[in-house]
Order: structure tokens, then C-alpha cells, then sequence
């Protein structure tokens, strides 16, 4: 028959001693754990963003005398490509770059006939304001459609640059922002670059299926 | 005495264990979502070159009666329109002059204004309209018959509402009334039918602003559905207009024309009545016609 141990009153129960500290130990060290995976020390290396290019991209180029230097018509049609790729990517895609709702890398792309007007219609050529309420913005579809204009010598000398734009931003605030863009730029070469010089713009940003209770009127943004 | 150590072990075990869940998992208060917001906006913008004026374009087309074999700007007139454009306002007006306008020619004393062509190519044309209105021309576009229908078909026909039965075999115009599609040589008969419109040359001169203001409309349906087709425009019009608007430019008059609105388009003619001149049929110009350039001088428009 086994005989039950009991503590003698001559020594130490240890085993009230060792568990307690047993488990405390189990405790601080799970808590390490946890705080060197939350603070993303040895995890999987981040992949760099990807700077936004429109995915389909049609070109044509219409000429009025000579043929077309045609080396100056593809240069022509990446520049521009090149351009819009980099205006969209700032002015929707790229947290980054919106820069409080300010966008310099945008307004760099316009001549500076347009640059007064182009900065007063900020809003409707970017996410305007409403990018400090975005954590990130997801590119849906996107098309961009570049005409050139060739002189008598068969230069590239104007263009239209029509772009649509779609998107979703992740609200800070939970829920989503469907974004859609329609525009048309009007460019030519300032100072040996491509440069808008007028647009004509439709934009549109509709929240959808924001989570949370019913918002307070005070933080509601409207239009 | 050991029981009690045994136990408070346990209990300083137990807390810690609190304690770090307490500290790992995130606070109540921070967890709760901030409240949602609303985001509902549609926005439009559209700017366009200024062209490097502070001031309203004009300017002014004419339309050729050279037949074949003759030089173009070496006949005469048959259709003169002033074209004011405010681009800040996005509108327009076009006034027209009958042909047989009875005026000061520079440099060929009074005449019909059809033949300032005739004397002095688009360029006495230009000298002879601004010494009569004051409006300072910025451009010139000339185009012929044989222009106005290639124009007319390379942009796919222009919709216009016809107002009234027109058939006259002067201009072979052969029109009933309603909305219709004018393919090049209709478009031209339109524009040259003297005899079916009220008015006689008056009523003509107005039916050449309506068809350029139908065209304006065209041109801005077809933009709205593809933008492409400016540059395509564009295209068309120099292999039959000839202007003195370096390319780049006109590429910015193009852009302008996106933003007029249509309907803020005036369509005018300088008001007058006929008169008999040495035996010679010709209009003479009504002194109120100096309002309507005034106005015009001032924003580009006038009332209509």
C-alpha cells in the first residue's frame, strides 16, 4: 500500500515553493516571447512598395505632313507614360507622398502656366483632404490612353493623356473608400519635358461599409 | 510557517502571470474603434491654357466661294464671322457679317467686305474687320467649299436641326425640316442657301454660326466619349483650314473648346437692311451694330 507523504514538520514543502515559481517563470518568458514577435524583431523581411503603373497603357499618334520620327514618338509615349505613372502614384497610391494632403511630387508635373490653378484644384486631381482619414489605397482598374500630335516635321509637339483611375482606401477608422477618377491632361514639352498645361477632371470618393457604431457628427467629413 | 511560504509563492506566481496578461493583451480602452466617418464627394475641375492672354480670343473665319482652280485667299468671302471666346466665362459668341456688308476695304475704299479677300488675301480681311468693329484679331482660319465638305466629312457629319424647308438650286440644298445628320455637301449647301432662309443673307449668315455651334456641340459629345478624338480634330482641320495659329496654340484653342459650353454659345448677325449702291445690291450696317462690338471688345460676348 502506498504511504502518502506528507510534509514533515521538520522541513520544507517544496513543492509549494518550485510550482509557484515554475509557472512565474512560464509566465515571463512567454511574455518575452510575445513582445519580441510583436515588435517584429528576427520575423520575414518586408518587401518594398511597389511604385503604381497603369496597367493598360494604348498609344497612337497622329501626324499631319511627314512621317513620324519615330524614335521621338516613342520617347515620347514613355515619357508620358512615365509621368502619369508618377502622378497617380502620388496623388492615390502612395501614403508617403501625400504629405498632409499637400501632394509636391503631383504639382510637379504641371507647366507653369498651370501651376496656380492646378494647386487650387488639388482636391479633385488627388485624394485632396480626405488621404489624412486613408491608411492605404488598393488600385482596381486603371487605364491610361496617350495621343501625340506630330508637327509638319513629324515631331511630337502636344498631347492628350486620358486616364482612368479606380481604387479602394483602407480607412484609419475601419471601412472602406471607393475611389474613381476620369480625366484628360493636356501636355506639351516645356523646356524639352512633357508638362500638363490643362486638364479636365471628374473625381469621385464614396465611403462604403465603414465598421463601429454610429458616428459622432463631429468627425463626420462631408463633401 | 512553510505552508505559508508555499502559498504566498503560489499567489506571487499567480499574479505575475495577471500582471503579464494584463500588460500583453491591449487595453480595453484602446481596442474600441474610433467612430466612422463619412466620406461622400464628386468633384469636377477643368482648366485650360491661357494662350498667354489675359483678354478674350477672337477670332476671325471666313469661309472662300473660290471655285475650282482658283486660289482660295484670292476670292472672295462668302462667309465672315468674328469668334469671341472667354475662356474664364467658358463662353462664346460668333457674329456674323452678310457678304454684301457695304464697308470700308483698306486700301480699296468702300466695298462689299467679300472682297477684302479678293484684294488682300486673309490678311486685308483681318485689317478691314478690325477697323470696322475695334475687336483686335488674334487668328484667322480660310477654308473653301471644297474644304468646308471634306471638314464636314472627316469629322462624320454634323447633327443640326433643320427649322424650315430648304430648297434652293442656287446652293442645291434639297432639306426638310427636323433633326438631321449633314454630311459634307449638305452641310455646305446649308451654309450657302441664301434664298430659303428668312432673311435672305442675314438668315444665311446665321445658319453658317448655327452649324459651327452644332459642330462645337459634336466636337464636345464625341471628347466627353473619347478625348482622343481632339488631337483627331485637329488632324482633320488643318489638311483644309489655313490659318495663321501655330500648331501648338491651336492645340491650346482646342483645349479651350473642350471647356465653352454649347449653350452659352450667342450666335449673332450685325444688324442692317438692303440698300442700292450704284445699281449694286448691298447691306448696310445699322449703327447699333457699334454696341454689340463694344460689348464684344469688352468680354468677347455679346447679349443676344
Amino acid at each position: 500500500m502506498a504511504t502518502r507523504r506528507h510534509a514533515s514538520s521538520d522541513g520544507v514543502n517544496w513543492t509549494l515553493v518550485i510550482v509557484p515559481i515554475l509557472v512565474a517563470a512560464l509566465g515571463v518568458g512567454a511574455f518575452l516571447l510575445l513582445k519580441k514577435s510583436g515588435e517584429g524583431a528576427p520575423g520575414p523581411k518586408e518587401t518594398p512598395r511597389v511604385a503604381f503603373a497603369f496597367q493598360e497603357v494604348n498609344t497612337r499618334y497622329y501626324r499631319i505632313e511627314k512621317k513620324p520620327q519615330i524614335d521621338q514618338v516613342e520617347y515620347s509615349f514613355a515619357e508620358i507614360n512615365g509621368l502619369m505613372n508618377g502622378f497617380y502614384d502620388a496623388g492615390f497610391v502612395n501614403p508617403d507622398a501625400w504629405q498632409g494632403g499637400t501632394f509636391p511630387d503631383v504639382l510637379g508635373a504641371f507647366a507653369p502656366s498651370a501651376a496656380e490653378q492646378s494647386a487650387l484644384d488639388l482636391a479633385a486631381l488627388t485624394l485632396g483632404p480626405e488621404s489624412a482619414q486613408l491608411k492605404s489605397v488598393s488600385p482596381l482598374e486603371n487605364h491610361l490612353q496617350i495621343t501625340v500630335l506630330l508637327d509638319r516635321e513629324g515631331a511630337p509637339i502636344t498631347s492628350v493623356a486620358y486616364a482612368q483611375f479606380s481604387g479602394t482606401g483602407a480607412l484609419k477608422t475601419g471601412g472602406e473608400l471607393a475611389i474613381a477618377h476620369d480625366a484628360s491632361y493636356f501636355l506639351r514639352k516645356v523646356e524639352g519635358a512633357w508638362r500638363i498645361i490643362g486638364y479636365d477632371v471628374d473625381a469621385s470618393l464614396d465611403s462604403a461599409g465603414a465598421t463601429g457604431g454610429s458616428p459622432m457628427p463631429e468627425e463626420t467629413a462631408t463633401p | 510557517m512553510r505552508r505559508l511560504i508555499g502559498w504566498g509563492a503560489l499567489l506571487l506566481g499567480l499574479g505575475m502571470w495577471i500582471g503579464i496578461a494584463a500588460v500583453s493583451l491591449p487595453s480595453g480602452e484602446a481596442s474600441a474603434q474610433a467612430p466612422p466617418v463619412e466620406i461622400h464627394r464628386v468633384e469636377h475641375a477643368g482648366f485650360t491654357p491661357p494662350m498667354g492672354k489675359s483678354r478674350p480670343i477672337f477670332i476671325l473665319a471666313l469661309g472662300s466661294d473660290a471655285r475650282p482652280g482658283e486660289p482660295v485667299d484670292g476670292a472672295r468671302a462668302d462667309s465672315i464671322h468674328i469668334i469671341g471666346i472667354n475662356p474664364q466665362q467658358r463662353a462664346a459668341t460668333i457674329l456674323g457679317f452678310p457678304r454684301d456688308s457695304y464697308v470700308n476695304v483698306s486700301g480699296a475704299g468702300q466695298q462689299r467686305i467679300n472682297t477684302g479677300l479678293f484684294y488682300g488675301g486673309p490678311e486685308l480681311m483681318v485689317r478691314t474687320v478690325e477697323d470696322l468693329t475695334g475687336i483686335p484679331i488674334d487668328y484667322y482660319m480660310l477654308t473653301s467649299f471644297k474644304g468646308t465638305i471634306r471638314l464636314v466629312n472627316g469629322v462624320g457629319g454634323i447633327p443640326i436641326e433643320i427649322e424650315y424647308p430648304m430648297n434652293d438650286p442656287d446652293a442645291e440644298t434639297n432639306l426638310q425640316p427636323g433633326k438631321q445628320k449633314l454630311k459634307g455637301f449638305d452641310a455646305l449647301a446649308f451654309a450657302r442657301d441664301r434664298h430659303s432662309a428668312p432673311g435672305g443673307d442675314f438668315g444665311r449668315s446665321g445658319n453658317q454660326g448655327r452649324l459651327m455651334v452644332a459642330a462645337l456641340k459634336k466636337f464636345h459629345k464625341e471628347f466627353d466619349e473619347n478625348p482622343r478624338i481632339l488631337i483627331r480634330w485637329i488632324q482633320v482641320a488643318l489638311r483644309d483650314i489655313q490659318l495663321d495659329i501655330p500648331l501648338a496654340e491651336l492645340f491650346e484653342l482646342a483645349a479651350t473648346a473642350t471647356q465653352i459650353d454649347p449653350d452659352k454659345v450667342t450666335n449673332l448677325v450685325v444688324p442692317g437692311g438692303s440698300a442700292d449702291v450704284g445699281g449694286a445690291s448691298v447691306v448696310m450696317i445699322s449703327s447699333s451694330a457699334e454696341e454689340i462690338y463694344a460689348d464684344m471688345r469688352d468680354d468677347g460676348l455679346a447679349a443676344g
